[in-house]
């Protein structure tokens, strides 16, 4: 006979589950018995932040997109069946996509398995933006929609979090930025960043808490609350005197409660970028500036490219420690561009500041032939 | 001077431990008296509970690799008397003992050793579908 495994304790399940690290472990769990199997729903959001984002890539077959995990090491056998575009935004496992008619939509990949039925839910659509002012922009942005909005970002899970679910997003007029409450708005909050029109490109912005961070083209950090539909207030928090040229950056509100600011040096060989390294910042909150760090924090991984950028434990995840991933991202050209030069991908080591490949050679080849830009997801596991 | 504490088992045997070797236990260091009786656990289960906290208590580097082998030899056991440990450390609230037994546990689940409860719940049908997604993920 064997021991009364379903009669353990919760705590100590927590525990067990804990420490496994890979998707199939996790599925074994869950099937072990039906107490163990309801304790792994239980855990679902706290295991959601400790697991690794996986790559979506396109595998230029209608609707077709490969998913590769790094952590297990495995391109998976299924695909998922969502529209083959570049896409400006993943966030808690959804994309963010611009349609024709400048509307945007989430869609969540796990969802939509190909040869499995699709799920219900798997398409958030929400109301359309304000048309650009020009007839001429119109034309443009209407071919190219795809790149109307530079990125875009969420505050929360859309369906497990639905009520604290604000996305944002950075336009291409100017690269300003909007926002919408799920399900609260008819219409987009167009935010008016109040510092010189002209002067402030946004290249990013992240959610910390109950506030939107924003970084512009001079690294001027600002923040703005979103409590009511009115133009927030938006208040410049720090800037930097000694300013990096010439880089990508990211914002990200780090596992360990710090906002961090990520600098990417890229190069260019005719059309062929390919990433330098990095540089980090963490925001001093009470001195209002951004002090270099030397690592991203203990056990602490992060994701880079044009989802929003999120960091992991490395342990439990499963990934390198003090360590950058990164793909390749827009550079708001405002085109899809040729396969031949979306191949800035890799992982950079703070510590070491060295690049390393660790792909497998399939997932490095389904990279190489993709059209369209990878894109970082955060699996949805369907329990 | 040291203190002795005795702890009986549920069978009624007795084991008498010094107090940096029980102190390892959070019930043990909350208690008001120094004899305590370990309901459910039988003697064989409680004495190598004892010899854990023994070895953890002599030791001053826990990280030692000597003591890092005791433990993983210490933790090699069938699944019953593993589970039966973990409801012992689990009652007497020792968290590193819980800790590596746990990890034991989930070392056998990544083996595969540790399987489905199949015949106790004959209508937990989840349990397929989880399976085909395992089968279809390619583990």
């Amino acid at each position: 006979m064997e021991p009364d495994w379903p009669s353990l304790p919760k705590h100590v399940l927590d525990s067990v589950l804990e420490k496994l690290v890979s998707l199939s472990d996790y599925l074994r769990f869950s099937i072990v018995c039906k107490s163990w199997y309801y304790v792994t729903k239980d855990n679902q959001i706290q295991r959601a932040k400790m697991t690794a984002p996986m790559l979506l890539i396109c595998a230029n077959k209608r609707h077709s997109w490969n998913l590769y995990s790094i952590v297990d090491d495995k391109v998976f056998d299924f695909q998922l069946s969502v529209p083959n575009k570049r896409y400006c935004g993943s966030s808690f496992g959804w994309l963010i996509a611009v349609e024709k008619n400048f509307a945007i939509t989430l869609i969540n990949p796990f969802l939509r398995v190909k040869g499995r039925r699709k799920k219900e839910n798997s398409i958030i659509r929400l109301p359309s933006m304000r048309l650009p002012p020009s007839n001429s922009e119109r034309r443009r942005w209407s071919r190219q929609c795809n790149h109307y909005v530079f990125k875009a970002t969420m505050s929360a899970d859309p369906i497990a979090d639905a009520e604290d679910c604000i996305v944002v997003v950075i336009y291409r007029e100017f690269y300003q930025m909007a926002f919408i409450r799920l399900g609260k708005a008819a219409t987009w909050t167009y935010i008016d960043t109040g510092v010189d029109r002209l002067g402030t490109l946004i290249h990013e912005v992240t959610n910390v808490e109950d506030k939107f961070y924003a970084v512009d083209q001079k690294f001027r950090l600002l923040s703005f609350g979103v409590t009511a539909e009115s133009n927030p207030n938006v208040e410049v928090v720090a800037c930097m005197t000694r300013r990096p040229a010439l880089s990508k950056r990211y914002l990200v509100y780090s596992i360990e409660k710090e906002l961090l600011m990520v600098i990417r040096y890229v190069a260019y060989d005719g059309g062929k970028r390919s990433t330098v390294g990095f540089l980090v910042f963490e925001l001093n909150f009470d001195k209002r500036e951004w002090v270099a760090k030397d690592n991203l924090g203990d056990d602490v991984a992060l994701f880079v490219g044009d989802s929003s950028s999120v960091t992991v434990p490395a342990s439990k995840s499963g990934c390198l420690s003090n360590c950058i991933y990164f793909i390749h991202d827009n550079d708001g050209q405002g085109y899809d561009i040729d396969r031949r030069y979306h191949l800035d991908f890799g992982v950079y080591n703070v510590k070491s500041k060295s690049i390393s490949q660790p792909y497998t050679s399939h997932a490095k080849s389904l990279v190489e032939m993709t059209d369209y830009e990878p894109v970082w997801v955060k699996p949805t596991l369907n329990l | 001077m040291s203190r002795v504490f005795k702890l009986k088992s549920s069978d009624n045997e007795t084991f008498e431990v010094e107090e940096a070797a029980a102190l390892l236990s959070e019930t043990i260091k909350s208690s008001s008296s120094t004899e305590i009786t370990v309901p459910n656990v039988k003697a064989e289960i409680l004495g190598k509970v004892v010899e854990w906290c023994n070895k953890h208590a002599e030791s001053e580097d826990t990280k030692d690799q000597l003591i890092k082998e005791w433990d993983a030899e210490f933790v090699s056991v069938d699944q019953h008397v593993l589970f039966k440990l973990i409801t012992a450390a689990d009652y007497l609230q020792i968290k590193e003992l819980v800790d590596q037994l746990t990890q034991r546990v989930g070392d056998m689940i990544k083996a595969k050793t540790l399987k489905t409860v199949e015949m106790t719940y004959p209508t937990f049908n989840v349990e397929r579908e989880v399976q085909e997604e395992l089968k279809s993920l390619g583990f």
